[in-house]
């Protein structure tokens, strides 16, 4: 195991290096300045030069990436030029909004892909199958966003049960603040859930079709037996492994839901940060998305390799 | 993949409906989290009050009047006066006094006794002189900068006197710089554009502050008219979204909105649990730039002047509040003719004409604005507008920082659409307060006579017939040069629900809630 | 370990050449056979015709603002009116229109592109390898967190949204080809090619491009949908296409605001949107049972 992991370190390194170099470059290759907001209306060039040597962008592009990632490391991401608060701090502030959101949905997609996957992947009447299959296509085809204004329509507006817009955190009115985050929740969470049912689905199904399958069948145990001991058993790898990357895309969802839920999360300040070039917060938020993401495909590996004894060995 | 035998289990199913069955009922006897109750109860002795604000504070342009502040500034920071929104009478804040000479030029400020700072040290004539001598400086961004720069000396003559002598009159924009220029302590000023130490003399205590989240309000106990206020708390939630707003409110979640346009408002108009209640007034203006082609056609520009279909932008837009008029004066501003707020009437056939007479069909007319949904939806109609009279328009959007950054400049381009939320000061304040009619306008419309007819504006005694008949003049010389054409003038609206009252708002549309009570 | 997006369909790089395509194009068409391929056919060129005609059947352009501001459904507004009172179904149209012409832009520059990236392992391994390395970082970006980078550097509007479309789609295309790359590759015909002496380019040309050609083109028509949908999330947070010009998304974005007075202001988009997904989808199904058809 320790091989296995030793093994993958340095790709995982590589990307994480190459992933911190784009989300600091990038924003800085974009036009306008942050200096130049700051400055304000009446500024004169000397004042914005000031202001620029003041927040260091004047040093050449490698110090400030240096400066920078040894702050990451310190767990100081700097200052917004903007707000004038710690990133940290800015980023801390919205946390909890998405991390409850995300949470939630990642719980959803587990479960409704999980269900949708055994049930479709086991023998079923026609009609179940079709139903099951009816749900994966949709949601396969459909991107969160749409799912998200499908259900405002629908449970916001036509049958009014849940709200649309706003939030409240989970921690100052559980009893409220469920009932704004299932919506988005549910929306964030269906289309990815489809793909772990549909892949379930599929590798239960081919894993139906191997000897061992047959052998133990022969062997008189029931049918249920079958799916849980030798037909699920084999699948999981395969969902583990997917879960973990669906992840990643739930978290780029995540800024559109933010934005059709009006929640106040962490891609609402990404989106406004973008806008007001407030550099230091957009390359902390990139990282961070890119990172969970890497750091998501990691441990499902992992998982992977505790599950397989031929990946774990065979490094 | 051949059919096979089903395990029927009745009882697992049985099981599973229940279980949803409950799941339904517990959800039916939750707290609906969509709709607001019709009932109000009683009033609550320190109560917390949630105000939901489409913009987040910004400390750092506190004399810069933005509107982002208005929710929140004067119930942390007061200023020595207030002008009554109507008549603008003067009402004493933290000055009792203000005194002014019979040429003018000198005044004379009494201060309230036993104010304190949220710290708890006393309020001086000093705090005042310096805030004085801070809003006269460039950094501090005030946008009537212009009459502290104007005050020759600022004597303190004891801790709750002072006095203050100018070379020329001081007119009425004394009152409006007064009435807007909240006054901070000296020892933690340099802490006020970070946020983290708001000293002021109001009700409540700035506390708690997530940029982009929100912030909260306490109650300050050392306040010195602690008995008129009900309110323990004040929770600020940043909502950006009208419909998260619109939903913070039916939800029962907060009790009062900022931010939201008239016509996202609109579901609630005449809905007996909300109070829409009118707050300043922005005015709207499209300004063209008189040295840019074919704008350099006076009738070109007076053409611009018929095209507008204002009253349609007002229905559509503003939700038929707030009001039309051709000059960026308050309506019903005194000395104002009525012919002159009428002038330009909508007639697109006349402008058609015009604009041929000039030669200007087909000419290429880039219009910037900032990103604001109302600003732009302005800009869709006015567009489409140019479009009929045969000129060619094309947006430019700018973001905020770049489009106030232009218009500071005086370099906006041909042509622009911008918004100034100062349209309640009197006359002879605005042409010297808002970007488009002060010096260097981008316009950049300088002549001579332009200069006079603003200076005998500007000097003229407030109220007397001399006055009048400069405000008259000057819109005379507007409307025939026809270099900005105010769209609308509207108010700012703030929604509240049943759940409180006694919300105040000022002349400038600032939020005062020394007053409110919330209810059960 | 893969990490192709598991939906993509799994295809022919395991079959064996064909070899001999005397009009390439014939086997395409056989898609349109299928009921569904024929439903897919009438559906896209539907959608198609009616953006490319928008201007002729609506000649008073997106922009006809009336004083009906959000008015209900009505066979005069099938989508009813917005705020401006502009009819909706004509802005939708016109939101497909601009769509549409984003997807003609994008999508084959990405399956070009990311082709060529594929295939350049055949001009040097490292190379090869290095090229996957760089589009293994592309994909540790989702995807619109990648949107917003780019449009971060080159601004919004139409462009931003083509390079970001571009770049979403690179690693996708770059991977198939390469995968068909190297299962050609080791196959005994191009050896015995190789042996034969026939040049890196006439094997690159004659044999193993054509073995590309099915996959990187099922795979571009699931691409175009997935290309309406980013510029649709794009653009509804703010970031993609700037209003008055109307897209898709531009449109929700709009229609956000006034959900509760006007639902019909965002259904009217959505079903645009829902039919264009449809007719991509079923495009896909067909192709791809055509290619896979011997």
């Amino acid at each position: 195991m320790i091989r296995f992991l030793i093994g993958k370190m340095p790709s995982f390194l590589l990307v994480a290096f190459v992933s911190s170099v784009i989300a600091f470059v990038l924003p800085r290759l974009a036009p306008g300045d942050a200096a130049v907001e700051l400055a304000g209306p009446d500024a004169t060039p000397e004042l914005v030069e000031g202001i620029r040597a003041e927040l260091g962008l004047d040093q050449p592009l490698w110090q400030q990436y240096l400066i920078w990632m040894g702050g990451v490391f310190r767990g100081d991401l700097g200052q917004s030029y903007i707000l004038g608060r710690p990133v940290t701090e800015l980023i801390g502030g919205r946390l909890e909004s998405t991390v409850e959101l995300a949470v939630l949905a990642t719980i959803i997609m587990i479960v409704v892909g999980l269900v949708l996957g055994v049930l479709g992947g086991s023998p079923r009447s026609t009609a179940a199958r079709s139903v099951i299959d009816g749900f994966n296509t949709v949601f396969l085809a459909i991107p969160p966003f749409l799912t998200g204004l499908l259900l405002i329509l629908l449970l916001g507006l036509a049958i009014p049960l849940l709200p649309v817009s706003g939030e409240i955190a989970l921690f100052d009115d559980p009893e409220l603040g469920i009932q704004y985050l299932i919506l988005p929740a549910v929306a964030l969470a269906l289309p990815q859930a489809a793909v772990v049912a549909r892949l379930l689905q599929t590798s239960m199904l081919t894993a139906r079709g191997e000897d061992f399958v047959d052998l133990a069948r022969a062997k008189g145990a029931r049918p249920s037996r079958v799916t849980r001991k030798h037909v699920l058993r084999n699948s999981f790898g395969t969902v583990v492994v997917v879960i973990g990357l669906r992840i990643g895309d739930l978290l780029g969802g995540a800024i559109v839901v933010e934005a059709i839920f009006a929640r106040n999360g962490l891609g609402t300040l990404a989106v406004t940060a973008v806008q007001s070039r407030d550099y230091l917060v957009v390359q902390a938020l990139i990282l961070g998305a890119v990172l969970i993401a890497v750091v998501m495909q990691l441990l499902s590996e992992i998982v992977l390799a505790a599950l397989d004894p031929r990946v774990r060995l065979g490094g | 993949m051949p059919a096979r035998p089903r395990s029927r289990r009745p009882a697992v199913r049985w099981r599973l409906i229940v279980a949803i069955v409950a799941l339904v009922a517990t959800a039916g006897a939750c707290t609906s989290a969509r709709n607001l109750q019709n009932t109000q109860g009683e009033r609550i002795e320190g109560g917390t009050l949630t105000y939901a604000i489409a913009l987040d504070a910004r400390p750092a342009g506190l004399f810069q009047t933005l509107a982002r502040n208005n929710p929140w500034v004067e119930n942390v920071f007061q200023p020595l006066v207030r002008l009554d929104a109507t008549t603008r009478a003067v009402e004493p804040v933290l000055a009792t006094s203000v005194d002014i000479s019979p040429d003018g030029r000198t005044v004379r400020i009494a201060l309230r006794e036993g104010v304190t700072f949220h710290d708890g040290r006393p309020f001086t004539a000093d705090d005042v002189k310096f805030t004085f001598e801070t809003t006269a400086g460039k950094e501090a961004g005030s946008n009537l900068g212009n009459v502290p720069r104007a005050f020759t000396s600022i004597v303190v003559e004891d801790p709750t006197h002072l006095t203050v002598t100018a070379d020329a009159p001081l007119g009425d924009a004394l009152f409006d710089y007064l009435n807007q220029t909240p006054i901070v302590d000296p020892a933690t000023y340099d802490q006020v554009a970070d946020g983290s130490e708001l000293n002021g003399t109001g009700p409540f205590r700035f506390t708690h502050w997530q940029p982009g989240a929100g912030f909260t309000l306490e109650r300050y106990d050392g306040y010195w008219n602690r008995d008129a206020v009900q309110l323990q708390r004040i929770e600020f939630v940043v909502t950006a979204d009208a419909t998260a707003l619109l939903s913070a409110l039916r939800s029962g979640r907060a009790q009062l909105a900022w931010g939201l346009t008239p016509s996202d408002a609109r579901p609630y108009f005449g809905d007996d649990r909300y109070t829409i209640i009118d707050a300043g007034g922005t005015v709207y203006p499209l300004g063209l730039d008189t040295t840019v082609a074919p704008f350099d056609d006076e009738r070109v520009r007076q053409a611009v002047g018929y095209a507008l279909d204002r009253q349609r932008i007002r229905d559509q837009i503003f939700a038929g509040t707030g009001a039309v008029s051709s000059l960026p004066f308050p309506v019903g501003a005194e000395g104002v003719p009525q012919a002159q707020v009428d002038h330009y009437d909508y007639d697109p056939d006349r402008a058609r004409e015009m604009i041929r007479e000039a030669g200007a069909e087909g000419a290429r007319v880039p219009i910037s604005y900032g990103a604001n949904p109302t600003v732009r939806a302005i800009f869709e109609v006015v567009a489409n507008n140019l479009r009929a009279i045969g000129l060619d328009p094309v947006g430019v959007t700018l973001d905020q920082p770049t489009f106030q950054t232009g218009q500071n400049q005086g370099e906006l381009g041909a042509a622009w659409i911008s918004l100034h939320s100062q349209i309640t000061l009197a006359p002879s304040t605005i042409i010297d307060s808002i970007p488009v009619l002060r010096d260097g306008n981008p316009s950049k419309v300088d002549s001579p006579e332009f200069e006079s007819l603003k200076a005998a504006l500007r000097t003229a005694t407030p109220g007397s017939p001399e006055a009048d008949a400069a405000v008259a003049a000057l819109g005379e010389y507007l409307i025939d040069q026809a270099f900005l054409h105010p769209v609308v003038q509207a108010p700012e609206i703030l929604v509240a629900t049943n759940k409180t009252g006694d919300v105040g708002v000022t002349m400038r549309g600032v939020t005062l809630l020394e007053n409110a009570y919330v209810t059960g | 370990m893969t990490t192709t997006d598991p939906t993509t369909p799994v295809l022919s790089a395991e079959e064996p050449d064909t070899g001999r395509r005397r009009i390439p194009g014939a086997r395409y068409l056989q898609a349109f056979r299928t009921p569904r391929g024929m439903v897919a056919a009438v559906l896209v060129l539907g959608l198609a015709l009616l953006a490319g005609l928008a201007p002729v059947l609506f000649p008073g352009g997106y922009d006809e603002q009336t004083p009906d501001a959000l008015l209900p459904v009505s066979l005069a507004h099938p989508f009813g009116t917005d705020e401006l009172g502009r009819d909706i179904f004509v802005r939708s149209i016109y939101g497909l229109r601009t769509d549409l012409a984003l997807v003609l832009y994008a999508v084959p520059a990405a399956m070009v592109i990311g082709t060529i990236l594929g295939l350049l392992g055949a001009v040097a391994g490292w190379l090869g390898t290095l090229v996957q390395r760089m589009l293994d970082i592309i994909v540790g970006f989702p995807g619109l967190i990648l949107g917003i980078s780019v449009v971060l550097v080159v601004g919004t509007g139409f462009w931003g949204l083509v390079i970001s479309i571009v770049l979403i789609g690179l690693p996708t295309f770059g991977r198939l080809a390469r995968q068909v790359l190297l299962t050609q590759q080791n196959r005994e015909y191009v050896l015995a090619a190789r042996t034969l002496g026939i040049g890196r380019w006439r094997i690159m040309v004659r044999h193993i491009l054509p073995n590309t050609l099915d996959p990187i083109l099922v795979q571009g028509s699931v691409f175009i949908v997935q290309a309406v949908f980013l510029e649709a999330g794009l653009s509804i947070v703010g970031l993609g296409i700037q209003p008055p010009e109307p897209s898709l998304g531009s449109l929700l974005n709009l229609g956000m605001r006034y959900v509760e007075q006007a639902p019909t202001y965002i259904i009217g988009p959505i079903v645009v949107l829902l039919l264009l997904a449809l007719a991509f989808s079923l495009l896909t199904d067909a192709l791809n049972e055509a290619v896979n058809r011997k």
